[in-house]
Order: C-alpha cells, then structure tokens, then sequence
C-alpha cells in the first residue's frame, strides 16, 4: 500500500475515531499490508481502553466453524451490542491470490448494524491468521467491538496463534475425527478451552464425543477439570445456545481466576517481539545485501566474528543517529 | 500495493451461482482477494459487503435478467453510502442492455465468451485507475 500523506491519515483516524465503518475498513487494509508507517499509524490509536473478549474458532476446513459463528451471532448478540467477525482463508500459494467464502454461512447478519464482518487472507502464514493480526484486533478494540470471534483457516494442525491472539479457543470437529485423534496426540487438543462436535446429525457423532473426552482426560490429575464438549449441528442451531452460554461462564470463570488477564499479557509481549524482531530482521537483510555486493569476493581473509561485532555496533549507531533527528 | 479486493455478488432471485464462482476463481488465479457474497442478495446488501470488506471493486454476476432493475439500485445505493467502487457486470446481457447499464455508471460489462485474460486486464486497469486516484 503507497503509504499515506499526513493529512490523509489524520483525516482517516478522525474518520475512525467519530464511528465510520467506511474508515474502519481502510485502516484494517492498511494494516495488512506491509506498510513502513504501520506501526506510527497504530501507534495513534493507542491507548486503548476497551478490551473485547476475543473469542478464536479452530478446526478442520469444511467442520462448520463460519456456519457455527452464523448460529453464536445471534445468541452473543443479546449479550453484546457489537460484535466484529474476522474470518480468515487460506492465500494460495502458487498465486497470492484468495477465496473468501466464510461470510456466505453469515449472511444472514448483514443487515444488522451490530456486527461487523471482514474476510481475511492468511498471508501464506502457518499460523491460521494472518500477519498484521495484532493491529488488526487492536483496531476492532479501539473502534469499541465488544467482542471480536477469529475463525482461523483449517488445517488440522495445530494453529498455535489463535491460542496466543485469543481470550479462549473453541476448537470445532466432527463425527468420524476420533480416529485421527490417536495420531494428533497434542496439537488440536491442547488448544482449545472447549470443544464442539458439529455435524452431530451425522452417524458416529457419539462415538466420537466419547473419544474425544476419553482423549481430553487422558492425563490430567482427577481433580483438573477437562475442557468441556458439545454436540451441536449448526445448520440446525441444535446445541448452539447451550455451547454459548458454555463459552460465556468459561470467560468469566478465567476471568476471575486471572487467566484472561495473563493470556492477555502474552499477547501484548508476543506482539511487541514480533515488532522487535521484524525491525532487527530488516537492518540485517540490508547489511547481508551489502555483505554480498562488497566483501563476498574477500570471505576467506575475513574474520567473520569481528565483522558480525562491527556490524552490530554500526547499526545501533545509526538507530541511535536516527532517533537524534 | 495490498492485493486487489474484489467482491463477487449474485445480485437477484435465481440460485444458481456457477458463473460467479467460476469467475472468481479466475481472478483469485490472478492474485486477486475475491470475497464471495452467496446467493439471493439484495443490492443494499452488496453495499453493506462492499463497505466491510474495503472492497476495490464489485463484480455483480447476474443470470436472471433483472439486471437493468438491480445494478442502477446497486449503484444509487454505493452513492448514497459515499462509497466510490466501480462496478462490472457479468452475465447474460443484451447490447442495448449494455448501453443502458453503462449509461448507469457500470464500468465494463463481461458477456458469456469474454476471454478471462480480458476480464482480469480490465479488472486489474478499472482498480489501478482508482487507486491512483
Ligand atoms: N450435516 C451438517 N452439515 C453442516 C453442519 N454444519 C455445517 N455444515 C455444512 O458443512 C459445510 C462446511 O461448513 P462451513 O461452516 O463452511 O465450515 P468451515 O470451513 O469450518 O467454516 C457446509 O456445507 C455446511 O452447510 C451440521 O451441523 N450438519
Ligand atoms: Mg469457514
């Protein structure tokens, strides 16, 4: 994205700051791209009071996860006055380009004015969310969503950051999963707060709830609480108030017990060192690049430790120079 | 730049929406971010999409003939919102049609036989225009 004039970004925070969708929308854009004014652009908006309950959606591709949040939405709405839906879609690779498909399952809110949805592409990222996630949910935050549901992209594996990015992880499977659980071990199931089995209008579905407990409290001490599972079948709405009355007790019971609190700390500490070490890559991308036009020829007679120290000292100079000006 | 975001929506009553996936994973080839909107939407319904997802550029798939009734409300509605996307068509439209829609402020109008390197050429021409504003 070109990078905006002063006067255009002071006109769109405004915009922002007096309620225009329109201005939200931008700025989510913006953030998404890779843009060096970025971090001074967010860095307006802070601070930021409001703290939505961020609520991550895991699981396979195809398990129901868009149609479910169709179904939560309307309950979650006579909890919440707003609520923002980030759905995000894998990027193909061999393009860059993206199908967003998860707001067909939820259409039927686009005419309420209290929910905002925006389909997102993962950037190519493992993770199941793309890479400006951090100024994207403080941005949803600022505007005063009080909650904000993450549909991460299914893969299956364990999407390790929606457990970083959210207050608390749903992880959504289906009948016919329990054999893979055996094979997973870990991953999908240490993530999740709560679990549902959706499709349960398809056969197996028992069977499957009953593995997938049996899983859950498979070594946890007798008195460790394992996280609890539903049945629900989405395109029916069956189960779905009970998994959401579920979800709220959960927030407020981690709540209490100060979890929320410390999950919402790894997350600002996660997102000040993906800073950090994106800064630091940059300045040491552009000194390889010079390492490789100037001295590449000269490798053999160089004394790589003494380099690397000159290096490091040369480019703190400069950050410092740079900071004086 | 960010990817080109374009929304993809089947405007009308007729539930068949082969040709606007079809298309859109043609432009999701091209590098595009297509978001689909499904079937049965109302044109203020486009506009709501179109406003949250900061689209670049509606492509409206129509198969029912009701495109001369939908698109100009589409438009009026995009103009009411002070929301500037440009608007193409694809479908079965007739030539008078075309000059109708085009006189309505639609920007190209894509009929059944349009080779997709033109459709992503216009595409690609329509959204670099706009955002070099
Ligand atoms: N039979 C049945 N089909 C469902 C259920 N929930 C979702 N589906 C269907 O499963 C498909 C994938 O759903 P979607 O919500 O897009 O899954 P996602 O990829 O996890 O977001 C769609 O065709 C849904 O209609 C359910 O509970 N039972
Ligand atoms: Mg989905």
């Amino acid at each position: 994205m070109r990078s905006l004039k002063k006067k255009e970004r002071d006109k769109l925070i405004g915009d922002f700051r007096s309620g225009s969708v329109a201005a939200l929308a931008r700025l989510l854009s913006l953030c998404e791209s890779e843009s060096r004014s970025r971090r001074d652009l967010m860095s307006s908006i802070y601070p930021v009071e409001n703290q939505p309950f961020v609520l991550g959606i895991t699981g396979p591709a195809g398990a129901g996860k868009s149609s479910l949040i169709n179904r939560l939405l309307f309950v979650f709405r006579k909890r919440f006055e707003r609520i923002a839906v980030l759905a995000f879609d894998p990027t193909s690779k061999l393009t860059g380009g993206a199908f967003l498909g998860d707001r067909v399952r939820m259409a039927e809110h686009i005419k309420d004015e209290g929910v905002y949805i925006r389909s997102m592409a993962d950037q190519g990222r493992a993770g199941g969310v793309g890479a400006g996630i951090h100024d994207t949910i403080g941005l949803l935050s600022a505007f005063g969503f009080e909650m904000v549901i993450v549909e991460t992209v299914g893969t299956g594996q364990s999407e390790s950051d929606v457990r970083l990015i959210a207050d608390l992880v749903l992880v959504v499977l289906t009948p016919g999963f329990g054999d893979e659980i055996q094979a997973m071990k870990a991953g999908i199931l240490e993530l999740g707060d709560l679990f549902a089995v959706n499709k349960a209008d398809q056969p197996d579905a028992e069977r499957t709830e009953t593995e997938i407990k049996a899983s859950l409290a498979l070594g946890r001490s007798q008195t460790a609480e394992a996280p609890p599972v539903f049945a629900t079948v989405a395109t029916q709405g069956r189960g779905v108030v009970e998994l959401a009355g579920c979800l709220l007790e959960k927030y407020q019971e981690l709540g209490r017990e100060g979890v929320i609190d410390a999950r919402r700390s790894k997350r600002v500490e996660a997102h000040v060192e993906e800073m950090l070490k994106e800064h630091c890559a940059m300045l040491v991308a552009s000194e390889i690049k010079a390492f490789r036009t100037k001295r590449a020829k000269a490798a053999g007679r160089i004394n790589p430790y003494r380099l690397a120290g000159a290096l490091i000292s040369k480019i703190f100079k400069a950050e410092n120079n740079a900071k004086k000006d | 730049m960010g990817k080109i975001r374009v929304v993809v929506a089947k405007l009308g009553l007729d539930g068949h929406d082969r040709g606007a996936r079809v298309i859109s994973r043609f432009l999701r080839d091209a590098g595009m971010e297509v978001i689909y909107t499904g079937i049965r939407q109302s044109p203020e319904d486009v506009c709501r999409v179109a406003l949250h997802e900061d689209a670049d550029l509606i492509g409206v798939s129509i198969l029912s003939g009701a495109h001369n009734a939908l698109v100009p409300r589409l438009i009026a509605e995009l103009e009411r919102s002070a929301l500037d996307i440009p608007v193409v068509v694809g479908g079965i439209v007739p030539d008078d049609d075309i000059d109708f829609l085009r006189s309505k402020g639609v920007r190209a109008v894509f009929t059944p036989g349009t080779p997709v390197e033109e459709i992503v050429k216009t595409v690609n021409a329509i959204v670099e225009e706009k955002r070099a504003g």
